[in-house]
């Protein structure tokens, strides 16, 4: 049973870090407040609900979710570039609004409130990932695919182009920089990653609808990339484990769902303002939130 | 090498370029003078790509530049130093200075796949212009941490080690210590004789006339006087200007 | 015989109250604080579900329920500010983090009413509604008549206060230009707490009359915080005419727009017009356009 239990947590630790890893990209190293990130796990999640169920293969459905979602990123990239600090979050927000509304109201294709159940489990190459444990092997490698990829660019001379970005756009330029060539390319990749997150989501819940992906969603991914530090992997990867675990423990009092929910939401808001009052550069990050 | 041509720049109500003509000759260092709002660092701006004008052009080595972005201007070699500190300051003397180098950290696939290392030869260029301008131990320092001085130092280096013909620099000792001030004279001086070309504004009259080859004078956006240090100086209608200067 | 036409219309000029109630007083505290408080839905929420423990729970008289979410609102609104906005203003926080705090309060808000509430649907039975009055071929209510009128004198008196009174004019001051507004001898974070209290006011007006019209639920802060502040922007964020205006504008567009679609796709109207009118007009119809930093 305790084991179940710790597969359970361990593959909500591995989605959750793909999806912080993936904002963690766009906001704390190219400095993009993207606050409808939720929008590309929405989408990423959706995709692969709908080309499973019509019975494609699952490494093909996670690969054509991810790159919808990062075709959306570059969508939404385009418009805003121009745009910066809470003008971008904003228009980013009701980006994920319209995307929301979209989840709720295309019925025809996501069963709109009632959302897709029945997701399959992925059976790759005859290998059936039914059982949790297989499919937490199957989270740690997209986590180390996602982690090896976003590392190599974050580490790497694009990343500090991204960081130059972040810290002074039109010094970038002046150096011959193309900043929205890179902002662009700073979303697509985390859209993709988002999506990809959101592929492993439904396929392991079984069932989505278009509640996990309102924005509030989102604040538990916002709050890991800030308690872990903005432009720090290392922090993100330590704050996604005690965020997720953090509200576990609620469970053991035997208190109803019907509280249980609320008081998670409010451990999570006080965090994000206690953070950004006390140490707004989280545990390991060296940059402020602009 | 640098030529503006009839520019004009209109803010609502109020004419910050004035019909502006000048001409920057190749291997020189040509300075802009003039008083608070004169219009000078809107030239800059214009030239830079920052802003576009509502009339004139600007051409580098006779080619047109006018519709140019602000990267492709400096891809085309323009480099330019702004008034206010703009250092990436999150990044370390190093960092900053390497992202000036060359363009290959835009490539993603490239980086992505190891393929744009820092080589020895990087490395070298960066311990090189950090020595030149004296301000080697700061090397792995966050910039943010930097004095003032060693900032302004900082985004020279940095400046000057991207790729460029030319040379733009404002107020380049603006707010810097006398020691610093007589440095940098020393390396603007020195890169003249390898041969390079700037166009610089300020506003420090004995550093001005200490360095420059040309002086151009700007007053309501547009040229005033032109001349050697020594014409200016004669010159009475600089002098009325700038009484008190 | 109904008229389509004039329904939609009246429909979406009701709506456009509720907005316009709304982005009243948060592009007041917006203008004014230069930040977006989103947590404004949250007391919007939390003064309703006050009304309805007083005057359903705890069976206090309406007329004296009304003042006292009133009351309730603006002492909330001025305690946010107090305690997690000004700290951190002291600390010359950015607005993008004064952005995501606010959220973050907005959340809490909320969260607190479902603990304490419950999930389920809260009624405030003052006005009876069952009997709609006809109006030259289209039904309006009795509650809905209130809400037009009493938001109409609300935005006038409003008006009146932010043009003549002594407050008025220093928030105005503030919202144009602190530094100047410091140096002739307003106290910013006085009028800070003023713009707080007075929006938050406003708040529990818009409380008041939402609760007599449509149900009480645990996430209406957040819906009517986005339609008001789509309606803000449309008109202008940055002065509370505009976002009045903006407001009506919305409404009376969603209406009339599911005449064309169906109704479920209402809410993606106004999200689908925020986020092009921040792209290409974040200033608003009735804004003038400044510097994005």
């Amino acid at each position: 049973m305790i084991d179940a239990y710790f597969i359970h947590l361990l593959i909500l630790i591995g989605i959750y870090l793909i999806l912080a890893m993936s904002l963690q990209l766009s906001l704390g190293y190219s400095g993009l407040l993207n606050l409808g990130h939720i929008a590309f796990f929405g989408i990423g999640a959706y995709v692969s609900a709908i080309l499973s169920l019509s019975g494609v293969p699952f490494l093909i459905s996670i690969l054509v979710a991810g790159i919808i979602s990062g075709f959306f990123g570059w969508l939404l990239s385009l418009p805003t570039s121009r745009l910066k600090g809470d003008y971008l979050a904003l228009t980013t927000l009701g980006f994920s609004f319209v995307v929301y509304a979209i989840f709720l109201n295309w019925v025809e294709i996501t069963k709109g409130p009632f959302g897709l159940p029945g997701i399959p489990r992925p059976n790759i190459f005859g290998i059936d990932f039914s059982s949790n444990t297989f499919f937490l092997i199957l989270v740690v490698i997209f986590v180390l695919i996602s982690y090896f990829f976003i590392h190599r660019i974050c580490n790497s001379q694009f990343g500090k182009a991204l960081e130059a970005t972040r810290d002074d756009e039109l010094a970038a330029k002046s150096l011959g920089k193309h900043t929205l060539k890179l902002k662009s390319i700073s979303l697509v990749v985390s859209a993709f990653f988002a999506g990809i997150a959101g592929c492993l989501f439904a396929s392991y819940i079984t069932f989505i609808d278009p509640s996990s992906f309102t924005f509030i969603n989102l604040i538990p991914i916002l709050l890991i990339v800030i308690i872990g530090g903005l432009a720090s992997l290392r922090g993100t990867i330590l704050a996604t484990i005690i965020i997720v675990l953090l509200p576990e423990p609620l469970r053991f009092i035997g208190l109803p769902s019907s509280i249980l929910g609320p008081i998670r939401q409010i451990v999570f808001a006080l965090m994000l303002i206690l953070i950004m009052y006390f140490k707004p550069r989280g545990f390991f990050g060296k940059v402020d939130l602009e | 090498m640098l030529k503006i041509e009839n520019l004009t720049k209109k803010f609502g109500g109020i004419t910050a370029v004035n019909n502006c003509s000048l001409e920057i000759e190749k291997g020189k260092i040509t300075v802009l003078i003039g008083p608070n709002g004169s219009g000078k660092t809107t030239i800059f701006n214009l030239i830079s790509g920052i802003i576009k004008p509502d009339q004139g052009g600007v051409f580098l080595n006779n080619q047109n530049i006018l519709n140019y972005s602000v990267d492709q201007i400096s891809n085309l070699g323009i480099s330019r130093l702004f008034q206010q500190p703009r250092l990436f300051k999150n990044l370390t003397v190093k960092e900053n200075l390497l992202l000036a180098i060359d363009n290959e950290d835009v490539k993603l696939w490239k980086n992505i796949f190891g393929l744009n290392k820092i080589t020895e030869e990087k490395q070298e260029t960066v311990k090189n212009i950090l020595e030149y301008v004296g301000i080697s131990e700061t090397k792995n320092k966050i910039a943010n941490e930097l004095s003032f001085g060693q900032k302004r130092l900082t985004e020279l280096a940095r400046t000057i080690l991207n790729p460029h013909q030319l040379l733009m620099l404002d107020e380049p000792v603006g707010g810097v210590n006398p020691k610093i001030k007589k440095d940098i004279a020393k390396f603007l001086l020195g890169l003249k004789e390898q041969g390079q070309t700037i166009l610089l504004i300020e506003h420090d009259m004995p550093f001005t006339f200490n360095i420059a080859d040309c002086i151009i004078v700007i007053n309501a956006g547009r040229v005033i006087a032109q001349g050697t240090p020594n014409e200016i100086k004669q010159n009475k209608e600089v002098l009325e200007t700038y009484l008190g200067y | 015989m109904t008229n389509v036409f004039l329904q939609l219309l009246i429909n979406g000029i009701i709506a456009g109250a509720i907005y316009a109630l709304v982005a009243s007083g948060f592009s007041l505290i917006y203008s004014t604080n230069k930040f977006v408080h989103f947590a404004h839905g949250g007391v919007i929420a939390l003064s309703a579900y006050f009304l309805f423990w007083l005057f359903s729970k705890l069976g206090l008289n309406f007329y004296l329920s009304a003042p006292l979410t009133i009351l309730f609102s603006s002492l909330l609104g001025y305690t946010l500010n107090k305690i997690f906005y000004r700290p951190l203003r002291a600390k010359k926080s950015s607005s993008s983090v004064l952005l995501v705090v606010s959220i973050a309060l907005l959340i809490l808000l909320e969260s607190l009413v479902l603990l304490f509430f419950g999930a389920d649907v809260k009624i405030i039975n003052f006005i009876k509604n069952n009997q709609g009055v006809e109006f030259f071929g289209a039904i309006i209510t009795p509650s809905q008549i209130a809400i037009i009128l009493v938001s109409v004198i609300l935005f006038f008196a409003l008006f009146v206060f932010m043009k003549k009174s002594k407050i008025g004019k220093a928030m105005r001051a503030v919202a144009d230009n602190r530094d100047v507004a410091e140096i002739v001898g307003i106290s910013s974070e006085k009028i800070y707490s003023w713009s707080f209290i007075i929006g938050s006011a406003i708040a529990g007006c818009a409380a008041i009359l939402i609760s007599l019209e449509q149900n009480i639920t645990p996430t209406m802060g957040t819906n009517l915080m986005i339609k008001g502040f789509t309606g803000a922007i449309i008109g202008s964020i940055t002065n509370v005419p505009g976002a009045i205006l903006g407001s009506f504008l919305l409404g009376i567009v969603e209406n009339f727009g599911i005449w064309f679609m169906p109704s479920g796709y209402k809410d993606a109207i106004a999200f689908i017009l925020l986020f092009i009118f921040l792209l290409f007009r974040p200033q608003g119809i009735l804004g003038i356009k400044n510097n994005q930093k």
